[in-house]
């Protein structure tokens, strides 16, 4: 039996337990819904886990960290509640170290977009050429036009720095946060999901520097990155300890594919759907090998 | 090459990394008073990059 944990509003969870019991995979799902939950029971340190009065026994765990309660309910409770059951979760992969649990040695641990940047550098991937700065005084001085600002937390847009800078108080010298000022790059944007040793790339067309700003823009499947772009993101996830997650490139002045992100718990239902549930099918065969 | 396929207007069809896709990245966001994706994605997008005061 496989679990599948998270929260009861997340599409990727839900979508995945339709699929698996289409395919006739044992599955479980602990979900985590607005209103209601189901009673866990982790014995520590012994690691047995009870669910609604059951003892657990998966072979393999797949936990994400709700996001999408505290979307739909902005009370700090629900994303407190999220966080909870994904601590529960993760204790219980340290507990039993003889589950497969996806991204088992990235759970718990939050991705440093710097570290992760050098990282990629030093596998080999070209990374945005920039610094992490809140010096308004220097990058009001920069060449703007072919620069941009981005939150170092995830989430954020990536805005012309001239809009970031334009945002700040005209007398400051030094801004309230530091942020990634770097190179502007070219679309189209690339977005590889990597499920284990499979690769699924789609090119997004977006009139705007970031596409999320445009969620409706096109998108296509396209072929895989060359070998020598792939080979080190799949050397990346590796050295991140993930066997699910997505990687965002776009291009460089030279037309070079250069890594903006690594993405521990990438979203995309709507990829999934353009391939007729290729990416689900892949989590799946990644828990359930046997299937 | 796949033929060119335009976003589902179904409102679960996630394809953007608006929401946070990183383990913690939402202990942060508790703040963000989004009702629907969509708004969340511009409570994202007037996000300042270098922070407010």
């Amino acid at each position: 039996m496989i679990l599948l944990a998270g929260g009861a509003l997340d599409p990727h969870l839900t979508r995945a337990l339709r699929r698996a019991e289409a395919r006739g995979i044992n599955a479980r799902g602990l979900l985590v819904g607005p209103e209601t939950w189901p009673t866990l029971t982790l014995g520590v340190p012994d690691g047995v886990l009870r669910l609604d009065g059951e003892a657990l026994r998966p072979t393999a765990l797949w936990v994400r960290h709700d996001v999408f309660s505290a979307l739909a309910d902005p009370r700090p409770a629900v994303a407190a509640r999220a966080l909870d059951w994904y601590e529960a979760l993760v204790g219980y992969a340290a507990l039993n170290p003889g589950v497969f649990v996806l991204n088992r040695e990235a759970l718990g641990r939050r991705v440093n977009k710097v570290a992760a940047l050098g990282l990629a550098a030093r596998l080999g991937l070209r990374v945005p050429r920039g610094v992490v700065t809140n010096d308004l005084h220097a990058s009001r001085a920069r060449e703007v036009e072919a620069l941009v600002a981005k939150p170092l937390r995830g989430g954020g847009l990536c805005v012309p720095l001239e809009d970031a800078l334009a945002e700040q108080d005209a007398d400051a010298s030094a801004a309230p946060s530091p942020a990634f000022v770097q190179a502007r790059l070219h679309g189209p944007e690339l977005r590889v999901t990597l499920v284990g040793e499979r690769a699924f790339t789609f090119q997004i067309h977006a009139e705007v520097l970031d596409h999320r700003a445009t969620p409706d823009a096109p998108f296509e499947r396209v072929d895989d990155p060359p070998e020598a772009v792939l080979g080190p993101l799949f050397a990346l996830a590796s050295a991140m300890g993930l066997q699910l997650c997505a990687a965002d490139l776009k291009q460089d002045d030279e037309g070079a594919l250069v890594l903006l992100e690594m993405n521990a718990q990438p979203m995309y239902t709507a990829y999934d759907t353009a391939c007729d549930g290729a990416i689900t099918d892949a989590i799946l065969d990644l828990l359930s090998p046997a299937a | 090459m796949a033929e060119t396929t335009k976003k589902s207007q179904a409102p679960k069809e996630y394809k953007t990394m608006a929401i946070p896709e990183e383990p913690g990245d939402d202990e942060y966001k508790t703040m963000a008073i989004p009702e629907e994706p969509g708004d969340e994605r511009q409570q994202q997008a007037s996000k300042k990059a270098f922070g407010e005061k």
